[in-house]
């Protein structure tokens, strides 16, 4: 009984130990949030929610080493729902303008900059394979080789992939400019 | 005089550049921010409210949504009765109509007074004839010919005196004309 105990300590300990590590990557995890929804006020209620959810399935990481991959595919699955959930509060506004407040950027010159705001908008109409590997590349800082892990797809997808959004999002930004002029 | 050279368009910053200046601009408040004491403000509430739920005493969702379900049905089945009742007169009379139609409480056929349960058609001409002609075996008493008693036939009767005897039964009460065509038959043989 008392060996039970202390392995219920012990793994709670050492969940507790991979929870703080994941805590650590909070930046990393914020910057693919806001590439992911192109909002400050957005990605800081999403990685709450990517940071509850990971506390409470920390007893699913089976492999810790993975911990990365894991938390990063929770806060892209996390992003994909929260798009999901804007998508459909566009369409039936009574189900989630309740309770939902709008907060002012902290980045208004970023904001006021036209182009600036053509490659957000860029990046919120890229397909979701693209946006995926770009968000996690250009947002979240990650190497090829983690991306590859975190999407489970092989390297060379994700060169072409980042390739294609670039071109893709460069093409866009133009076109709009064009309107423009 | 200096000549102007001509205005070409400034090509503006790369996507890069701009995704690397929102991302500093929108860390720097988030580093400001109380990310870390929400996060497990939020965490502590979740834990003490699932250590609420497993108190014993304490209903699940499922078993509330059980009651719930147990609770609607049972107001349902009162308003369907209450209107049955309205419309045939009494509770009773609902369920003896229920109970009348229901396969499981159909009483049995045996118990029943002849002819309420297994009502037959009517009886057709050729029925009709045959009970008309046999009602005299059961209302007279039985005579080969009128007038004359009849002995029941020995187990020894042979097959030919049993036809002979009932030929003579069969003439006795005049159902010739309704066995014409066996009589014929017998004759031909």
């Amino acid at each position: 009984m008392r060996d039970k105990i202390r392995t219920m300590e012990t793994s709670a300990g050492a969940g507790s130990k991979t929870f703080e590590e994941l805590l650590a990557l909070k930046e990393t995890v914020f910057r693919i949030c806001l590439g992911y929804v192109q909002n400050y006020a957005d990605a800081e209620d999403l990685i709450q929610d990517v940071y509850l959810k990971a506390h409470r399935s920390l007893n699913g990481l089976s492999n810790p080493e993975l911990g990365r991959e894991w938390l990063f595919a929770i806060a892209r699955n996390a992003c994909i729902d929260h798009r999901r959930k804007d998508r459909l509060g566009r369409l039936l506004p009574f189900l989630y303008e309740k309770g939902r407040e709008r907060r002012q950027d902290p980045a208004p010159a970023v904001e006021r900059d036209e182009r600036a705001q053509a490659l957000k908008e860029a990046v919120r109409n890229l397909p979701e394979k693209l946006r995926a590997v770009f968000v996690l590349h250009t947002y979240g800082g990650l190497s090829y080789r983690e991306i590859a892990r975190s999407l489970k797809i092989k390297e060379g997808t994700v060169m072409s992939r980042l390739n294609r959004a670039r071109t893709g999002l460069e093409r866009r930004m133009k076109d709009n400019a064009d309107k423009k002029a | 005089m200096p000549t102007r050279k001509p205005e070409t368009a400034k090509p503006g910053p790369s996507p890069e550049t701009i995704v690397k200046n929102e991302i500093d601009s929108a860390l720097s408040a988030f580093r400001a921010s109380d990310f870390e004491a929400r996060l497990r403000g939020r965490i502590r509430a979740e834990s003490e409210r699932s250590g609420r739920s497993r108190r014993p005493g304490r209903r699940s969702v499922l078993a509330w949504a059980g009651l719930i379900l147990v609770l609607v049905s049972g107001v349902s089945i009162g308003v369907w009765i209450r209107s049955r009742a309205a419309r045939t007169g009494t509770v009773l009379a609902i369920f003896e109509a229920a109970l009348a139609r229901s396969p499981l409480f159909r009483p049995n056929p045996a118990d029943e007074p002849a002819g309420r349960f297994q009502q037959t058609a009517s009886p057709g001409p050729l029925e009709q004839t045959i009970e008309r002609a046999l009602r005299p075996l059961f209302q007279e008493p039985l005579a080969a010919t009128p007038g004359e008693r009849v002995s029941p036939a020995p187990r020894s009767i042979t097959v030919e005196e049993l036809d002979r005897k009932i030929g003579e039964l069969i003439k006795g009460y005049k159902l010739e004309l309704f066995f014409s065509e066996y009589l014929k038959k017998e004759e031909d043989v």
